[in-house]
């Protein structure tokens, strides 16, 4: 029986770094972390209908469990990118007002 | 220009064409196969609606539908819903001409895992692949259903709200919404209101607004065939909050000296923005002379929208008033097969690459080469 | 159908020949050789504007009055501008009525000569007449441009322009329905006014859209940055014109979701 592996490769003309992603070593399920229901559905009283199913033991029930793996660690791995990003941009605007913030003084 | 032929492409052997259809641009999941017999379509010799499924993504009340969680539903029902579709239509993937999908406009999270359904699809049964602007679908199923020959277009849905004409191989925007759409206009009153979202805000929205007896006035916002609602919304929510919040202040009807209801907000709500509506559709007429309308899109199910048209139509000479029921102006994934059949018989499918869905896709960017 | 709004009109000004020049929209336009109060002679036009079935009654009242008395009071400003449009006769806000005089000519196919009737009656015999018509063409879209031109150098914005909305006589062009006009010095609403002809013209005139719009805008510039150059035509010509880039461009990108 052939075993399908999903991979995720991620580049910018910007990083140098390529960054591969593999869904490593299981146990992986259909049930991710990244891809449940909104909280504010669930808080305003809705329910949950379109959970995925579970996957079967075969090689596409597999590769839709490994998927659901790959696109969790897709997702952490740009959401930590976005927050870099946000707390470098932070960081520069307060190293503007410390280090650049001559207004007070300037007359 | 000469008709082009629509047979060019048939397979051999076959005296016909089917194509399937998979519409998510908005909280609609909807597949539908459908089936062209050789030939110009007529009255005659009309198209042939196999299947048309649909699901929709329902929130609670006073919540909107949220781009991933609607994207979530569609990727979670594509696969049953493509399963049932065929069933009913009774066909398999390898008698298929090609894939139609919706390819814009609409909310982009959802639109780009139905595509993926799509092509996934075209890979394995190796067929084409054919992007359809979602307008135009809706436009193409009113005229295949109602005959409507050459009709002024009323497009209104939760997203779109547009007059439209056809000329010149294009379906022209005559006047359209400076702002906000009207079924969203709606969505949001009822949000505000707490209207279930269940079977539809809009829908919800009808049955309080027939209930309604006094109107209370709000603006009336048209610009030549343009209108603009987001100040009649703004205005009403403010009016609806002094009502029903922490205020509780009692507005009364002048002349009755009754209390205002909801229901007389909905009601007013509707009058105010269909007569609207019918006006930029009458002056649309009026300029190029035309005498039919074709009301779609999921607000045209709306019954008082649809008396109203007819009233303004009647003054008019030889009018008339195409409309069609929710199995077709609401989103669904029959329009998204025909208008594709079409463009597929005209020539038009899409490589793989050129598959990209697009959130912005206007109506008069698509080249109708099927018409004459 | 008309018949019931003629018996209508019948009442608000009874034992009157009327003879039907055309249905628009809103208003049903009627010519006679009667004037209203004086003893006067001449063509002259009621528009009327007869009760919709399809609004609520309140919604129409509302609408019909204050349209028409903006219309009327519209057409007396544009006569003291200068601006050329028809003259005022007298109004009735409520019954939706206004008398004016009489502008416009009858083209050889029997149409009222407005932009959009005399640049398809020009359109058709282009062919075989050539250059003679393409600068009957282009003139009659300068004179256009520049009598809105006019219009918004004295802070009017029509609210409704359209190739319906222009008639042109003895080679001038004139305004009419006024019904969705207002006052503005904005650069916005005055992009905002040729955005909506320009649309217009794409889609009533698409073939030669570009070149008309082209024309039109033309006119429109020479008024501005030529007659009204000694009042700051030219800075509010580029003024606008950045607007109506802008407003272009909204357009084309307007968010439409399905």
């Amino acid at each position: 029986m052939t075993t399908l592996v999903p991979t995720a490769i991620y580049t910018s003309p910007t990083e140098p770094i390529e960054v591969k992603l593999i869904p490593g070593v299981g146990p992986h399920s259909t049930d991710g972390k990244t891809t449940q229901i909104s909280e504010i559905v669930l808080k305003a009283g809705g329910e949950d209908r379109d959970k995925p199913s579970a996957a079967k033991d075969t090689p596409l029930g597999n590769l839709r469990a490994q998927l659901t793996t790959l696109q969790d660690k897709l997702n952490e791995f740009l959401t930590q990118k976005m927050l870099n990003k946000r707390k470098l941009e932070d960081d520069d605007i307060e190293r503007r007002i410390l280090d650049d913030g001559v207004d007070e003084d300037s007359d | 220009m000469a008709p082009i032929d629509l047979d060019k492409y048939v397979r051999p052997g076959k005296d016909h064409f089917l194509a399937l259809g998979l519409e998510g641009s908005a909280n609609k999941l909807g597949v539908g196969v459908i089936k062209h017999p050789l030939g110009e379509l007529t009255p005659e010799n009309r198209a042939l609606i196999l299947s048309n499924v649909r699901d929709t993504y329902i929130t609670p009340p006073g919540e909107g539908f949220l781009p991933r969680d609607t994207a979530r539903h569609h990727r979670n029902w594509v696969v049953r819903i493509i399963k049932r579709a065929l069933a009913d239509a009774g066909v398999a993937g390898a008698d298929l001409d090609c894939i139609c999908f919706t390819q814009g406009p609409g909310m982009g999270a959802p639109l780009q895992s139905v595509v993926i359904a799509a092509r996934t699809l075209a890979q394995l049964w190796e067929l084409p692949l054919v992007g359809v602007n979602h307008c135009v679908g809706h436009i193409e199923m009113g005229r295949e259903i109602t005959g409507a020959e050459n009709p002024i277009v009323l497009y209104v849905s939760g997203g779109n709200t547009q007059v439209i004409a056809y000329s010149n191989q294009r379906y022209r925007i005559f006047g359209e919404t400076l702002d906000i759409a009207i079924g969203n206009c709606l969505d949001r009153f009822a949000r505000t209101l707490k209207i279930p979202n269940e079977p539809a805000p809009g829908y919800n929205i009808e049955q309080m607004a027939k209930r309604g007896k006094h109107l209370v006035q709000l603006p009336y916002t048209v610009k030549g065939m343009d209108l603009s609602m987001s100040g009649i919304l703004g205005y009403i929510d403010g009016v609806a909050k002094e009502m029903f919040g922490p205020q509780q202040k009692k507005l009364v009807d002048k002349e009755t000296g009754e209390e205002i209801t909801p229901e007389d907000l909905c009601f007013s709500l509707q009058e105010t923005l269909f007569s609207m509506l019918v006006e930029i559709t009458e002056r649309a007429m009026a300029h190029v002379e035309s005498n039919q309308v074709l009301i779609v899109g999921g607000v045209g199910s709306n019954e008082r929208l649809q008396e109203m048209m007819a009233l303004m139509v009647k003054d008019r000479k030889n009018g008339s008033v195409y409309s069609t029921d929710e199995r077709f102006c609401i989103d669904n994934g029959i329009m998204i097969a025909h208008a594709g059949l079409l463009a597929y018989r005209s020539g038009q499918t899409n490589a793989l690459e050129d598959t990209v869905c697009t959130q912005r896709f206007r109506t008069d960017e698509v080249f109708v080469e099927w018409r004459d | 159908m008309t018949d019931a709004i003629l018996a209508q009109l019948d009442r608000l000004v009874p034992n009157i020949p009327l003879q039907v020049v055309s249905q628009g929209a809103e208003a049903l336009v009627l010519s006679t050789q009667t004037h209203p109060y004086a003893q006067k002679s001449g063509t002259f036009i009621i528009k009327y504007r007869p009760p919709k079935p399809y609004r609520h009654p309140k919604i129409d009242a509302q609408i019909t009055r204050s349209r028409t008395a903006g219309e009327a009071k519209f057409m007396a400003k544009l006569r003291r501008a200068g601006i050329r449009a028809p003259n005022l006769v007298s109004v009735d806000p409520n019954g939706g009525l206004i008398w004016m005089e009489s502008v416009g000519e009858i083209l050889p196919n029997g149409a009222v000569s407005s932009l959009k009737n005399l640049l398809w009656y020009l359109e058709q015999g282009s062919e075989a007449a050539g250059l003679l018509v393409q600068s009957q063409l282009e003139l009659a879209c300068r004179h256009t441009g520049a009598v809105i031109a006019k219009l918004h150098m004295n802070d009017m914005v029509h609210g409704d322009l359209t190739t319906s909305n222009m008639l042109l006589q003895e080679g001038e062009a004139y305004l009419i329905d006024f019904g969705l006009s207002s006052y503005s010095a904005l650069a916005e609403d005055k992009a905002v006014d040729l955005y909506v002809l320009e649309r217009a013209v794409l889609s009533t005139h698409s073939v030669h859209a570009e070149k008309y719009n082209g024309w039109l805008l033309a006119g429109y510039k020479d008024e501005q940055c030529g007659a009204y150059a000694s009042v700051g035509g030219k800075k509010k010509y580029s003024e606008t014109l950045k607007k109506l880039e802008d407003v272009r461009l909204r357009g084309r990108k307007r968010s439409m979701l399905g």
